[in-house]
């Protein structure tokens, strides 16, 4: 607790660096699947980036003779998953009576059960391979594990990301807020639909080693979520989010490192959550509080008869 | 690639023309050998009943929905090749009101074919917008966010990001629906104005009372096209009964009995 | 004897969330459980630290209220309007969750839970686990309390299986018949709280997801009537349950991830054979397209009016390729005539007078 700033070991500054820079993409990213009303998509392709991981390290292992728990080897193991489980779930609620949310859940089943199933069969070869206790922690994540390789990969993955999103920024905030006329443009839709997977697959991707495959869910929609309450631009919603994305993740990584044992995922999502509380209760016009007083203020005279659409 | 075309002598492209369009979603096509041929300057209302597959006509016609069969011509040439000469309106409640934009911002969007890919609107299309938001009476809400205007303002936001851009043919969905009388009566002169400058309009239309008033064409559909012609040919009573089945929705005072 | 208690344990968990499940996947709400199954997790360990003592029911009450919080806390913030309701379940599952984790991690509750089990769950522990009342040994504790959770699963479907089904189909006629959607939806969701709970222990949180979605979604690709839909999504899970047990004894390895892969299978099995799978379906569609082809090709031609092939192709806006099969087809079926020499097509004179 004592350790002063100056102490700051080296360690530490590659994980929160890595926290905050997951923090960031993955609010930012998680606007659009939110704005889109898909926030729960994100948790079934985080759960199922866990049988990528698992298979690319197998895969690697099989094909080299050794074995890396490399980012560079795992994450696109886990971009395949993830994509993977996504485009099987669309195309079963396409083709069936299945609705998303069934089809979603089938494949979180498929691809999870499958990562686990897996992961527990390459933890009882023997001779062992080496490396594999490292793979377990994808489950809950393992912010400490972070090497500079690592803070490399999630920088260029997520700054790539970034970078696609602020070219296609136009692009993709019409086609978000209004796809029909996108496609009379003449965007391809299902180009852009597609993209907008792969980047929401990125985020995922480059989170999963720090907060883990299960609450992942919570860096995409949480700051998302939060973010909305304050603005009524999508450009500032995107930044706000991204903040609070970096704001949790850097004081998730420096509050669990100032306590032993404290697991850095949990506490980065608690304080995604008390940020998007806040949120709900504190922000001008959509906040509770805001609302609750302009209730009272208007007393028993009756809604203005424009502005009906809430 | 032999290209037979035997049509009537004009040389002028027609504004629209449909021929043989079937459009199917599931089991039942929800659009089946539909021929539809709308000349320049018309003022045409898609009519009839719910399921008609109206929408889907002029999705169909903007070349967004995949077809089984079928031609569209928009000005002569595929559809692909004439978006920037089209504007669309969707039905209103299509989108989430409830995005993260302002007024002016949805307007803009309308610039965006224009613009192309990459680049970002900027102080040319800013002013073009901001002179559509002028023509539909909505100036002083420029910086509004979306989520606080009434449905009347939200039809004509929409509105605006089409005159934006500056097309020939404007595929409407439903533009009447659900707005105050404000609105219907901008809504409606926009479209005399447009349709006056020479602009094709096709619009999905619910009221059937106002069809007299407020269109010169009209296209009957239930599935298949009834009837393509001006109100005066093919807005009837006969008509009517035959596409509602007998129970044409509402009362229509002004339908000549013939 | 062990042997028996696991399978048994593992069978009537596959029944309880096989059937609590089939209802959350028909009305769009497949993904609660998955919420539930990770927003227990703190109220199972604040039960376990208060009561000490992993016999009491206190526990397993205790725990399945805090599945309630989730669902109260998720419809509070979705009625504020400003968060919709996917968006909620996304923020506070996720925040439970981490709770239960750090919890666990403080070691409040001693070290039983171990990160493993929460995923997993530990059956191969759990027949040893006994029930012991007044001395006498009435078995696993574990199968007691997942037999609590199917009775309970069970009285609720057969007492209010209409209401259930109403609801699911459509929630505005339950309301307007007084049916109390709302209740009867809160207490419905009650009782798959108290599933997830009883089965958490034995099967964690991925075979609660797996066994309450797949066998339901498998079987809804078979059957219409939802009692169908309910006795086939049973015997699916059964069928899951005791396939991944074996893999894992095989293996080697905790069963969890193998049961879920089983159930997976399953749907993938269900997805390429049922009838309304995807590979049934989409042969009947290309059959009915193939029909429709040829019915549009007639639909350009007029009785007695024979019209040259290309001028109809082009109408159409098909491929030379496309076109030539369905005339084929056509006049295969007697329905078109084709004169080569003259490369036109024309109504066969059955079809003229029909």
């Amino acid at each position: 607790m004592s350790a002063p700033w100056v102490e700051l070991d080296p360690t530490l500054v590659v994980v929160a660096a890595g926290t905050t820079a997951v923090g960031t993409v993955s609010g930012a990213l998680g606007c659009f699947a939110y704005l889109r009303r898909q926030g729960l998509v994100g948790d079934v392709v985080s759960h199922s980036a866990l049988l990528g991981v698992v298979g690319a390290f197998v895969l690697a292992h099989a094909l080299t003779g050794s074995a890396s728990r490399s980012l560079a080897v795992l994450v696109p193991g886990a971009l395949i998953a993830g994509t993977a489980s996504l485009a099987l779930a669309r195309s079963v609620s396409n083709r069936t009576r299945l609705n998303d949310d069934a089809s979603l859940g089938v494949m979180l089943s498929i691809f999870f059960g499958g990562g686990l199933f897996l992961l527990r069969w390459v933890q009882r070869q023997s001779p062992p391979i080496p490396g594999h206790t490292g793979l377990e922690d994808y489950i809950f994540g393992m912010a400490a594990a972070m090497t500079r390789a690592d803070l490399w990969m999630v920088f260029s993955l997520g700054g790539g990301a970034l970078l696609l999103l602020l070219l296609l920024w136009k692009e993709l905030k019409v086609f978000t807020f209004d796809p029909d006329f996108s496609r009379s443009l003449g965007l391809p839709s299902y180009r852009l639909d597609l993209l907008m997977m792969a980047l929401l697959v990125a985020g995922v991707v480059i989170g999963i080693q720090t907060v883990g495959v299960i609450l992942m869910i919570a860096l995409l929609v949480t700051p998302a979520a939060a973010a909305r309450q304050w603005t009524s631009r999508l450009s500032t919603m995107v930044l706000l989010a991204a903040s609070f994305g970096a704001a949790a993740g850097a004081g998730g990584a420096l509050l669990s490192a100032s306590e032993a044992g404290l697991p850095t995922g949990p506490v980065v999502v608690l304080l995604a959550t008390a940020i998007f509380a806040l949120s709900l209760l504190l922000a001008p016009r959509r906040g509770l509080i805001a609302r609750a007083r302009a209730r009272r203020t208007l007393g028993s005279t009756p809604p203005p008869a424009a502005g009906g659409a809430a | 690639m032999i290209q037979r075309r035997s049509r009537e002598g004009s040389t002028e492209p027609l504004a629209l023309e449909v021929e043989g369009l079937t459009v199917t979603y599931g089991k039942e096509p929800a659009l089946w050998n539909a021929d539809v041929r709308l000349g320049r300057g018309s003022l045409a209302a898609v009519v009839g009943p719910n399921g008609a597959g109206k929408s889907t006509l002029l999705k169909a016609a903007l070349g967004v929905v995949p077809r089984v069969s079928g031609r569209v011509r928009v000005l002569g040439e595929d559809p692909a090749r004439r978006r920037r000469l089209v504007a669309y309106v969707p039905q209103r409640t299509s989108v989430d009101w409830d995005f993260p934009t302002t007024v002016l911002d949805v307007v803009m969007m309308g610039t965006y074919g224009r613009l192309g890919w990459f680049r970002r609107p900027g102080r040319e299309e800013r002013a073009m917008a901001l002179g559509a938001l002028e023509q539909m009476e909505l100036a002083d809400l420029a910086d509004r966010q979306i989520s606080e205007l009434s449905g009347g303002q939200q039809q004509r936001v929409f509105l605006a990001r089409a005159l934006v851009q500056d097309a020939e043919v404007y595929f409407m969905d439903e533009p009447f629906a659900g707005v105050d009388a404000v609105t219907e009566q901008s809504v409606a002169s926009l479209m005399g104005h447009l349709a006056q400058r020479g602009k094709t309009i096709l619009s999905v239309h619910h009221d059937l009372a106002t069809v007299p008033r407020y269109f010169e064409h009209a296209v009957l559909l239930n599935r298949v096209v009834q009837a393509v012609g001006t109100v005066k040919e093919v807005f009837h009573r006969g008509n009517l009964d035959r596409l509602y089945g007998g129970r044409v929705p509402a009362d229509v005072p002004e339908l000549a009995s013939t | 004897m062990i042997e028996f208690w696991t399978l048994a344990i593992a069978a009537v968990t596959a029944l309880a969330c096989a059937l609590s499940g089939t209802f959350l996947v028909l009305k769009r709400e497949a993904l609660v459980s998955e919420g539930l199954a990770h927003a227990v997790l703190p109220g199972i360990v604040i039960a376990f630290a208060l009561t000490g003592n992993r016999t009491s029911p206190l526990l397993l009450v205790g725990a399945a209220a805090m599945g309630l919080v989730m669902i109260l806390a998720v419809q509070a913030i979705r009625r504020t309007g400003v968060v919709d309701a996917t968006a909620s379940l996304g923020v506070v599952f996720p925040a439970l969750f981490s709770v239960g984790v750090l919890l666990t991690s403080l070691e409040l509750a001693g070290t039983h839970f171990h990160a493993d089990c929460i995923i997993e769950g530990n059956l191969a522990l759990a027949p040893l686990d006994r029930l012991e009342l007044g001395g006498r040994d009435l078995g696993p504790r574990a199968f007691w309390s997942v037999s609590a959770a199917l009775l309970l699963v069970g009285c609720f479907l057969l007492l209010l299986f209409k209401e259930l089904k109403l609801l699911t189909f459509d929630g505005e006629l339950a309301s307007s018949l007084g049916f109390r959607p709302g209740r009867v939806h809160v207490a419905w969701l009650a009782v798959v709280s108290f599933t997830v709970v009883a089965s958490f222990e034995a099967a964690g949180s991925i075979l609660v997801v797996a066994l309450m979605i797949a066998p339901a979604a498998s079987a809804v690709l078979w059957v219409n009537d939802v009692r169908h839909v309910l006795g086939l999504a049973a015997v699916l899970a059964l069928a899951s349950a005791f396939a991944g047990h074996h893999l894992g004894l095989v293996m080697d390895i905790a069963p969890a991830g193998p049961m879920a892969t089983s159930a997976g299978a399953l749907f993938l099995v269900s997805l390429a054979l049922a009838p309304r799978g995807i590979l049934v379906k989409g042969r009947a569609r290309r059959r009915a397209l193939a029909q429709l082809e040829v019915d549009l090709v007639s639909a350009r031609l007029k009785p007695g009016e024979p019209r040259d092939c290309d001028v109809v192709r082009g109408e159409l806006g098909w491929s030379p390729r496309r076109f030539g099969a369905a005339v084929a087809r056509a006049v295969s079926g007697s329905m078109l005539v084709h004169d080569a020499g003259s490369g036109t097509l024309s109504l066969s004179a059955g079809q003229a007078e029909g």
